[in-house]
């Protein structure tokens, strides 16, 4: 872990680690250096990718990834905010692992956030038609099914 | 008369596209396959999915910590116990509350019941998906038992919302210990039997055998967890890598398989019914005395910060991810579902096999389809 720490810090200056009060440390990266960082803590022995969770922080979307080393069982997490919430666009983490597929499906689903690369970037819980985003904070829900 | 000779060189062979199900026996559920074929052999798999999919994490932002524990009965409802239970542990650990000894144990013990029932039931369909008709009979008729025993603790058979944060909702009924010890020696058993019945049938191993493999490397790499992932040779049982509840206290072994087909992943939830029943045999003699509920307040705020818990449901490795900015509801929770790992790991496994390898297939991957569409 403190290797891969110290490399992250010589190799991305601009990423940002935290590790006091949290569960596991987190990587905060922007979207430019967001694939070479995934590479290198696949190398550093995260070879599970646990989940992959779209976030709204209000101002910013974004993924938060959980990553799990199989071997020494440690855990990181990787968060890349971005600040285009008409285009957001992220690299695809399909070459790296492979259940990224169906998460970035899932994302670009209930996120909107289109993954570059991926090989069927289509709709998948929601009907091909459906206009919006709706795990996005700003959804309206004009039938009132979710938010009262 | 002449003799017709066929050129088979002159014959063309063009893909077409299967559609599989959403209403199909085999899918166990509203999952939607698009197949391309060549002939009868499968060239992809496109899920598509939502059939049920009700935004269940998004219905938990509106919701209040206590509720949400009655949404995750809804996702996947064979482990229902186990669900509730992983949202109570996340909800615990945020606000480091400590719950009684007894109720460790109930959860175990609960939980230890689910995973049995609900491999009876993969059990018993998973025969109906190969031909042989009968073992559902069987699985149901043992299944009904555990149902009982639920029903008479919990108020429900199959979504309990027994787990409460910091207890569970009721004590144990009088009759639970009793009846949970006639249970024990019951499916004991039967599971020889069944053996019998379908494990060393010839046809049936056939139809097993070297039948959709998954390496290792990729078990790993698609994400996959529970029976699937151990039948890959992957050792990922959260009950041994981070106990929780009362599974630090019991002695189990976790089951292993490094074959990566069919069979293996099937050998891994029958041997795991056994080690089950170990665990409840260990622990229901000694079921603590201190009560069922710590105190908690009447309207939880969790504090400003991001919760993991993982456990292991009878499909595999659940993630609840709850982020909170210090409210009475979640800013944003997570369901990791191992379902949904599990179902891209099809995509790859159906490739290059015969259609109905491919319903064998998923009957072993064990699919919960609300647990996938949330």
């Amino acid at each position: 872990m403190e290797n891969l720490i110290n490399k992250i810090q010589s190799k991305f200056p601009e990423a940002t680690i935290e590790t006091e009060g949290v569960q596991f440390p987190v990587i905060n990266v922007s979207p430019a250096d967001y694939y070479p960082l995934m590479e290198a803590v696949r190398e550093a022995g995260f070879d599970y990718l646990f989940s992959m969770t779209g976030m709204d922080w209000g101002k910013e979307l974004g993924v938060t990834n959980h990553l799990e080393n199989t071997k020494t069982r440690e855990m990181i997490v990787v968060k890349v905010k971005l600040e285009d919430r008409e285009n957001p666009e992220l690299e695809t983490l399909e070459n790296i692992w492979k259940t990224a597929h169906l998460h970035e499906r899932e994302i670009y689903d209930l996120f909107g956030i289109n993954f570059k690369g991926h090989s069927v970037m289509k709709r998948l819980l929601l009907p091909d038609d459906w206009e919006g985003y709706p795990m996005r904070k700003d959804w309206m829900d004009e039938t009132k099914m979710i938010i009262r | 008369m002449d003799t017709v000779t066929l050129n088979t060189g002159d014959l063309k062979s063009q893909e077409y596209f299967l559609n599989m199900g959403p209403q199909h026996p085999a899918t166990h559920g509203v999952l939607r396959l698009i197949l391309t074929m060549d002939g009868e052999v499968v060239k992809n798999i496109e899920p598509d999915l939502g059939f049920i999919h009700r935004s269940i994490e998004k219905q938990c932002e509106y919701e209040g910590y206590k509720q949400i524990i009655h949404l995750t009965d809804r996702m996947d409802y064979l482990s229902a116990h186990i669900n509730n239970e992983a949202v109570a542990l996340a909800i615990e650990q945020a606000l480091e509350i400590e719950v009684p000894e007894r109720v460790k144990v109930i959860r175990t013990i609960m939980g230890e019941l689910t995973r049995i029932a609900s491999h009876l039931l993969w059990w018993g369909v998973m025969g109906m998906d190969v031909g042989a008709l009968t073992t559902f009979m069987y699985a149901f008729r043992d299944r009904e038992m555990i149902n009982d025993i639920m029903e008479e603790t919990c108020g429900a058979r199959l979504t309990m919302s027994y787990s409460t944060p910091g207890g569970v909702m009721f004590d144990l009924h009088p009759n639970f210990v009793k009846r949970v010890k006639e249970f024990i020696p019951h499916l004991r058993s039967v599971i020889p039997k069944y053996d019998e019945l379908l494990t060393g049938n010839v046809i049936f191993q056939k139809r097993m055998k070297g039948i959709g493999i998954l390496s290792y490397e990729d078990a790993i790499s698609h994400g996959a967890s529970g029976p699937v992932a151990r039948g890959s040779g992957v050792s990922c049982d959260r009950r041994k890598i981070a106990p929780y509840s009362a599974l630090d206290k019991v002695d189990f072994k976790e089951i292993i398989y490094t074959e990566g087909d069919n069979l293996a992943r099937y050998n891994v939830r029958m041997k795991e019914m056994l080690e089950s029943l170990n665990i409840i045999e260990q622990l229901i003699d000694n079921i603590p005395d201190d009560g069922i509920q710590a105190k908690t307040k009447a309207l939880i705020k969790l504090p400003k910060g991001e919760f993991l818990q993982r456990v292991e449901t009878a499909r595999g490795d659940l993630g609840v991810y709850i982020v909170s900015d210090g409210k009475k509801n979640p800013y944003r929770v997570k369901f990791r579902s191992p379902g949904f790992s599990n179902l891209n790991a099809l995509i790859e496994m159906g490739k290059g096999h015969l259609i109905a390898d491919v319903v064998a297939i998923m009957s072993t991957l064990d699919f919960v389809v609300p647990d996938i569409d949330r």
